[in-house]
């Protein structure tokens, strides 16, 4: 990863006022430190760097479990119904590529199969804890307006970023021009409306894929998802459904960084590289050993 | 084994195509099977160091062809307007340092890219979410399809969604209208005037009743010992709705009027029988 990368300057380049640049680094990252250093950076003032070995073994371990931050807890197909995540457009928005997302059309208006959205939202959490886990980038993106303060206010408290203001062009392909010499880009957006405000798909979608950073996204049935590397198929005009999903995020997100933070923690505790350690404050401890994973046996 | 180049016309660096080619030598003759060994050949060159250099050796990447595909490549990619596009780059335009990449959305997934790149030894590092997609993959690989229009009398496959109770709801909706309660959507377990009634006539059903007519008067009747009031819309009035200009009223007569006669076709789906209750109220759709 390259160090000294400006990044609240990712937030910032072409925006107008209101954007997170405002109000300084968000939580959790550098805590009180001016908006010219890296919010990353900070880490290092408590604990030195782990030996390399440990590290590359906590980085792999989370691998070998079907869910090892456990994130099919957080939601189940009831609560995407009471949240109206099922609900689509009408037929005629339906969009050719996600006919094989919906149950049904009821009276004209499109239903959502909530089982392969249920499956699609936790291969994508999954993606999500593991990224942020590594410690990556996560930047929300979104253009729909209702929703724009919730989405930065979800990004600011889990210590990521968003962009939910006019997306200028060569943000991401252009990224030195726009941003300055060494950016580093995000890992990982996640799209809470892949639409923007003309109903055409957003720039940033063709352009994550152009720079091989992969998406999670909420499609609606209006949506192209081809681009999309975790699409979740789902409701993302309604306030409830908009509202769980940026709770799911900020949990998996949080619990991922902790986990991390934890996992750190016990190896400095332990100090020489013992046999394998459990997890004795996982908040759901995974079972050791292989367990039946949903998406592990498909290969690309 | 053979490097193949290409002159462009300006004097620049010139375009060079790389290739590593997997799996059997037998080029499929399809469309889409072209595009994707043509997706696992190229890979996107971004020169690292500072001099323009466009001799193969310069450009750190293993190639291997068999002379076998590379013509069909050619061919294809000529009579297709281009639309395998090739692109130049030179350091001057290089995104950060150490950083290679293929912008090619519409080639393949970027897993695929990645993966390709790594292998041709283009990208020295491996990227954060390289490990993570391995082990996880989606369950459709993120590859970039171009949406096609449906010609002729192809439909979506996408089924309509009508229960039994339907064909209820439509006789009470024509004969009383929407009922004298208002329809309250925020609320989760909200039962509407037509539900109860629906739910009446079931009962009503399941002790033996079969005539029609009969099972609507008595649910009707068991309503109003409740104390729910119904009154029957005049047909003078239906006629009128009918013919206004109002689209909800005349598609709901449609609708019901279709449902009344689509008694064969009403299968309902297994899975959406028992979240019918809660559906109906939480999706307020029924129209007036």
């Amino acid at each position: 990863m390259a160090p000294g990368a400006v990044l609240p300057r990712l937030l910032g380049a072409g925006e107008g006022p209101g954007v997170a640049r405002a109000a300084g680094a968000p939580p959790g990252r550098g805590g009180g430190r001016g908006r010219a250093l890296s919010p990353r950076d900070a880490g290092p003032a408590c604990s030195p760097p782990l030996r390399p070995d440990l590290s590359a073994r906590i980085l792999s371990e989370p691998l070998k479990h079907a869910d090892f931050f456990n994130v099919k807890e957080l939601f189940s197909v009831r609560s995407l119904f009471n949240a109206r995540v099922h609900l689509g457009h009408k037929a005629g928005c339906r969009h050719r590529f996600m006919e094989p997302y919906i149950f049904g059309s009821r009276l004209g208006q499109d239903i959502i199969d909530l089982e392969q959205t249920a499956t699609h939202l936790q291969l994508a959490l999954n993606f999500t804890a593991h990224v942020a886990f590594r410690g990556g980038i996560i930047l929300f993106v979104s253009r729909a307006r209702q929703f724009s303060h919730l989405i930065e206010s979800t990004a600011w408290s889990c210590g990521e970023y968003a962009h939910t203001r006019y997306f200028k062009g060569g943000l991401l392909t252009n990224a030195p021009l726009l941003l300055g010499p060494r950016v580093r880009l995000p890992d990982l957006v996640i799209f809470l409306h892949t639409l923007n405000n003309v109903f055409e798909p957003h720039v940033a979608v063709r352009d994550a894929a152009k720079m091989n950073i992969p998406t999670v996204g909420i499609v609606d049935t209006n949506c192209n998802p081809c681009l999309i590397t975790y699409p979740v198929p789902g409701n993302d005009d309604s306030p409830p459904a908009v509202q769980l999903f940026c709770q799911l995020f900020h949990t998996v997100v949080t619990r991922a960084k902790e986990k991390r933070r934890q996992l750190e923690a016990l190896h400095r505790l332990q100090g020489a590289p013992g046999p394998h350690p459990a997890d004795p404050t996982a908040p759901g401890a995974p079972s050791p050993g292989a367990q039946a994973g949903l998406g592990v046996d498909h290969s690309p | 084994m053979r490097v193949w180049f290409f002159r462009s016309c300006v004097p620049r660096p010139s375009l060079v195509i790389c290739s590593s080619v997997l799996g059997s030598p037998h080029v499929a003759p399809t469309k889409m099977s072209r595009r994707r060994s043509l997706e696992l050949v190229i890979s996107d060159l971004c020169l690292m160091n500072s001099s323009p250099c466009w001799l193969p050796q310069d450009l750190g990447c293993v190639s291997l062809l068999s002379p076998h595909h590379l013509p069909s490549f050619l061919e294809g990619s000529g009579g297709q307007k281009g639309r395998f596009r090739f692109r130049y780059r030179d350091s001057a335009g290089s995104k950060a340092p150490g950083m290679a990449g293929s912008r090619l959305e519409t080639v393949g997934s970027i897993f695929t890219r990645t993966r390709d790149l790594i292998r041709a030894g283009v990208l020295k590092e491996k990227p954060l979410w390289f490990d993570i997609y391995n082990a996880f993959p989606p369950l459709r690989e993120p590859v970039f399809r171009r949406p096609r229009l449906r010609y002729g009398k192809a439909k979506s496959p996408t089924q309509d969604i009508f229960y039994h109770e339907d064909q209820i709801r439509a006789k009470f909706y024509s004969a009383y209208g929407s009922g004298p309660k208002a329809f309250e959507l925020f609320n989760p377990n909200f039962k509407s005037t037509c539900q109860r009634f629906v739910e009446k006539y079931i009962e009503l059903q399941k002790l033996g009743e079969t005539d029609e007519e009969k099972l609507f008067v008595e649910a009707g009747k068991a309503l109003l010992a409740e104390g729910v009031i119904l009154r029957r819309v005049e047909k003078a009035r239906t006629q009128q709705e009918g013919s206004q200009v109002s689209q909800k009223s005349e598609s709901m007569g449609v609708e019901s009027q279709t449902a009344l006669e689509e008694n064969p076709p009403l299968n309902e789906v297994p899975q959406a029988q028992h979240l019918e209750a809660p559906g109906e109220e939480l999706k307020g759709l029924s129209p007036p």
